[in-house]
C-alpha cells in the first residue's frame, strides 16, 4: 500500500475513534446531567486513570494520590451542573483534576509537607515496585519540581510528564497560551540551571559486567 | 518538532514534545526531560484493582459527606426554620443511591393495564377500577379510554384520553399523584374528585368534591387552584375559563322551578360560607363564580375611574377576568394600575408576571416580557409563578440572545424545578450544541 494512502486510512480510523470518543463523552455528559443512576461509576470507569495518572505524576509518588483522585471525583459530581458544553466532558474533567491538584500542591506548601518525606525524600515504600534507577530519578525529578512554583510545577509537569498540548494546557489551567508558554519557559529553565547546578547522570547506572574476553582460538 | 506517540491511560494517543521544539517545550535540559519521561512512564498507572477499590472508596466518601450535610442542614432549618436546604446535586444521589422502594401495588379491577399502559376493560358494561396499595382508587367510566403512566412508591399519573374518571385519593405525606386530562394537568394531595375530558369538543370538567387540586394546561394561564365544592370547565375552542361553586350550577338549575335550595349531604357544604346575592358580590368573588362578564362591564362604565379609585383586590380581579374574556387591553390597564398604585406588594410581583404574559401573547416580541418576568423573579423569588417565570424567561432569552446565553437560565431552571414543566426544555437546552 502506498505512504499516502496508508496515511489516509489512519486518518480515517484516528478520526472515526475521535468521534466514537466524542460521542461516548456526549453521552456519559447527558447521563451525568440528568443524574441517571449509573452515569456516576460510568464516569468514574471512564475517567479515573486519566485523573489518577494527573494527580500521581503532579504530586509525584504519594500515598494520597487515591484520597485526592476520589475527592476530584467527588467535587466533579457536585459541580456537574456547571458543566456547560457536554461534548467537551474530558477537558471539564481535567481542569477539575488540575484545579484540586493545585489546591492540594498549595495546601502543602503551606503545610511544608510538599511530596517529601521530612528528610527530604520520597518515601522509598511508595515507589518498591520501581527499580532503584528510576526511584533515583524520581526523587531528583520531584525535588526539583518541589522547588517550582505551583502554577510552574504544574505546567511543567502537564507538558513533560503528562504530554499535554499548550492548548490543553492553557484550557485546563484556565490562562492564556501565552502565559502559558511563559511559564513553561520559566519553569523550564529554572529546572534547567538546577540540574546544571546539580551535575551528574539522571539516573545512576549500575555498573555493567564486564564482557568476557574472547580467548583467541589458537 | 519531534514528536513520539504515548499511551498512559484509556485515552487517546497523545503526543509528546521533542527536545527541539523549543516554543512548545519551555528549553527544558535533556537531563530533565529524561527524568519527566520516566516518572510518566513508572508513575500513575491505575490497576484495575486499584480502580475497583476507588470506586468503593467513593461510594464511602459520598455517604460520610452526605450525612454530615444532612446534620449540618438539620441544625440550619432548625435555627431558621423555613429555609430550603438544598442537599446536593441529582447525580452524588443516585450515585448513592439505595434501591428504589418498590411502586404501589396495584390491581385493575374489571380490567388490565397492557404492557403500553392502556388500561383496558374486560367487559364493555363491567368499566376498570384501579386501586393502588395506598387505598386510592381511580375509577374509569365505562367507554373511557385511560393510559396508566407511571406508578412508583409515591404515587402514579394516569391519562384520561377521552372520557370520565372518578379519582379518590388517599391523603399521604410526598404522595404525588396526577391526572392528564387532554393537554390539562390536575394534580391532587389527598381528595376526592371527577374529570371528564371529551377530546371532540376539547373540553374538561373537574368537579371537587373534597380536598384541593389544581390544574394547569392551555388558557389557564398558570395554575388554577380548586377548593372543593368548586367545578371548573374549560373549552379550549372558545379560550372559556368558568371556575364555579358546585351548588351555585345546582341553584341555577333549581332555579326556574323555584325549589328550595338542595340539602346537601357533605359536611364540606357546612364549612363554607353562605353565598352572598349576586348583586352585593365583591369582584373576586364574581371572578371565583366564573362571571367575568358582569366585572367587565362594570368596570368599563368608567375604565379611568375603576383603575384610580378601585382596591388591590378588584385590580386583580379586573385582570384576570379581562384576561379570561381576552379583553388584554383592559387587562394591561389594571396590571400597570396594580403595579402604579400598590407597589411592592405581592400582587405588584404577580401583575408582572401577568404583563410579560400578555406581552407574549400579544406579540410585542420576547424583550418587553423578558423584562416583566425579570422583574417578577427579582420581586418575588419565591412567588406563585416563580417556576413559570423562571421557564419563560429561559424561553425569552433562547429567542433573544441564542441557545448558549440560555443555558445559565436553563441550569438555574432544572436546580430550582427540576419536575417543573420546563424542565424538559431546560435538560434539553443544557446539552444542546
Amino acid at each position: 500500500m502506498p505512504a499516502d494512502m496508508r496515511h489516509l486510512r489512519m486518518h480515517v480510523v484516528t478520526a472515526t475513534m475521535e468521534e466514537a470518543e466524542a460521542a461516548r463523552d456526549l453521552e456519559l455528559a447527558r447521563a451525568l446531567l440528568s443524574g441517571e443512576a449509573h452515569a456516576a461509576e460510568m464516569a468514574w470507569d471512564r475517567y479515573a486513570p486519566l485523573v489518577h495518572g494527573i494527580v500521581s505524576r503532579a504530586l509525584g509518588p504519594d500515598a494520597e494520590v487515591e484520597d485526592v483522585t476520589q475527592e476530584i471525583f467527588y467535587r466533579l459530581f457536585s459541580r456537574i451542573g456547571t458543566l456547560r458544553k457536554p461534548e467537551a466532558l474530558r477537558s471539564f474533567v481535567i481542569s477539575f483534576a488540575v484545579r484540586i491538584v493545585k489546591w492540594e500542591l498549595r495546601r502543602r506548601r503551606a503545610r511544608r509537607w510538599l511530596t517529601l518525606s521530612e528528610t527530604g525524600d520520597v518515601p522509598d515504600e511508595q515507589i518498591m515496585v520501581i527499580n532503584a534507577e528510576s526511584r533515583y530519578a524520581l526523587r531528583r525529578l520531584y525535588a526539583l519540581l518541589d522547588r517550582l512554583n505551583t502554577r510552574e510545577r504544574l505546567v511543567l509537569v502537564l507538558r513533560h510528564v503528562e504530554g499535554m498540548t499548550l492548548e490543553e494546557i492553557a484550557e485546563a489551567m484556565e490562562l492564556s497560551l501565552a502565559t502559558v508558554k511563559r511559564v513553561l519557559r520559566r519553569a523550564s529553565t529554572r529546572v534547567s540551571q538546577l540540574v546544571d547546578a546539580e551535575q551528574g547522570p539522571v539516573v545512576k547506572r549500575r555498573p555493567r559486567p564486564e564482557a568476557p574476553v574472547p580467548r583467541r582460538q589458537p | 518538532m519531534t514528536r513520539h506517540p504515548t499511551q498512559d491511560d484509556d485515552g487517546p494517543v497523545r503526543v509528546l514534545p521533542g527536545p527541539a521544539d523549543s516554543d512548545s517545550n519551555g528549553n527544558l535540559d535533556p537531563r530533565a526531560v529524561e527524568m519527566a519521561q520516566i516518572a510518566r512512564k513508572t508513575l500513575g498507572q491505575m490497576s484495575p484493582k486499584l480502580r475497583a477499590r476507588g470506586i468503593d472508596a467513593l461510594h464511602r466518601l459520598v455517604v460520610r459527606r452526605q450525612s454530615i450535610r444532612r446534620r449540618i442542614a438539620f441544625v440550619t432549618v432548625a435555627a431558621a426554620a423555613g429555609v430550603a436546604i438544598a442537599f446536593g446535586p441529582r447525580v452524588l444521589h443516585s450515585f448513592n443511591q439505595e434501591p428504589a422502594p418498590p411502586p404501589l401495588a396495584l390491581i385493575v379491577e374489571g380490567g388490565a393495564v397492557d404492557a403500553s399502559g392502556v388500561i383496558r376493560a374486560r367487559a364493555e358494561a363491567e368499566p376498570p377500577a384501579l386501586h393502588f396499595g395506598d387505598g386510592t382508587v381511580i375509577q374509569l367510566d365505562q367507554g373511557t379510554r385511560g393510559r396508566l403512566t407511571t406508578v412508583d412508591d409515591r404515587g402514579a399519573r394516569v391519562a384520561i384520553d377521552h372520557g370520565r374518571a372518578r379519582v379518590d385519593v388517599v391523603p399521604k405525606p410526598h404522595a404525588r399523584w396526577q391526572i392528564d386530562a387532554g393537554p390539562f394537568v390536575i394534580s391532587v394531595h389527598g381528595t376526592v374528585f371527577s374529570a371528564e375530558w371529551d377530546a371532540a369538543s376539547e373540553r374538561l370538567e373537574v368537579n371537587l368534591e373534597r380536598g384541593s387540586v389544581s390544574v394547569t394546561g392551555p388558557v389557564t394561564n398558570g395554575p388554577i387552584a380548586m377548593r372543593a365544592g368548586q367545578s371548573l370547565i374549560v373549552k379550549l375552542r372558545r379560550s372559556e375559563v368558568v371556575l364555579r361553586d358546585t351548588d351555585e350550577q345546582e341553584h341555577e338549575a333549581e332555579a326556574p322551578a323555584l325549589a328550595p335550595p338542595p340539602v346537601r349531604t357533605r359536611a364540606v357544604v357546612a364549612s363554607r360560607p353562605s353565598r352572598p346575592a349576586r348583586q352585593a358580590r365583591s369582584w373576586a368573588m364574581s371572578l371565583s363564580a366564573g362571571d367575568f362578564d358582569s366585572i367587565l362591564e362594570e368596570a368599563e362604565r368608567d375604565i379611568g375611574h375603576t383603575l384610580a379609585s378601585r382596591g388591590t383586590e378588584d385590580l386583580a380581579a379586573l385582570a384576570d377576568a379581562a384576561r379570561y374574556r381576552r379583553h388584554d387591553d383592559v387587562a394591561r390597564r389594571a396590571l400597570l394600575a396594580q403595579r402604579r398604585r400598590f407597589p411592592a406588594s405581592p400582587r405588584a410581583a404577580d401583575a408582572a408576571f401577568q404583563l410579560g404574559r400578555l406581552d407574549e401573547k400579544n406579540g410585542r416580541g420576547p424583550a418587553p416580557a423578558l423584562a416583566w418576568y425579570e422583574r417578577y423573579l427579582d420581586e418575588a423569588p419565591n412567588g406563585t409563578y416563580a417556576a413559570e417565570a423562571l421557564g419563560r424567561k429561559m424561553i425569552a432569552v433562547e429567542e433573544l440572545h441564542g441557545a448558549g446565553a440560555a443555558r445559565s437560565v436553563a441550569e438555574q431552571y432544572v436546580r430550582r424545578f427540576p419536575r417543573g414543566s420546563y424542565a424538559g426544555a431546560a435538560r434539553a437546552l443544557r446539552v444542546e450544541r
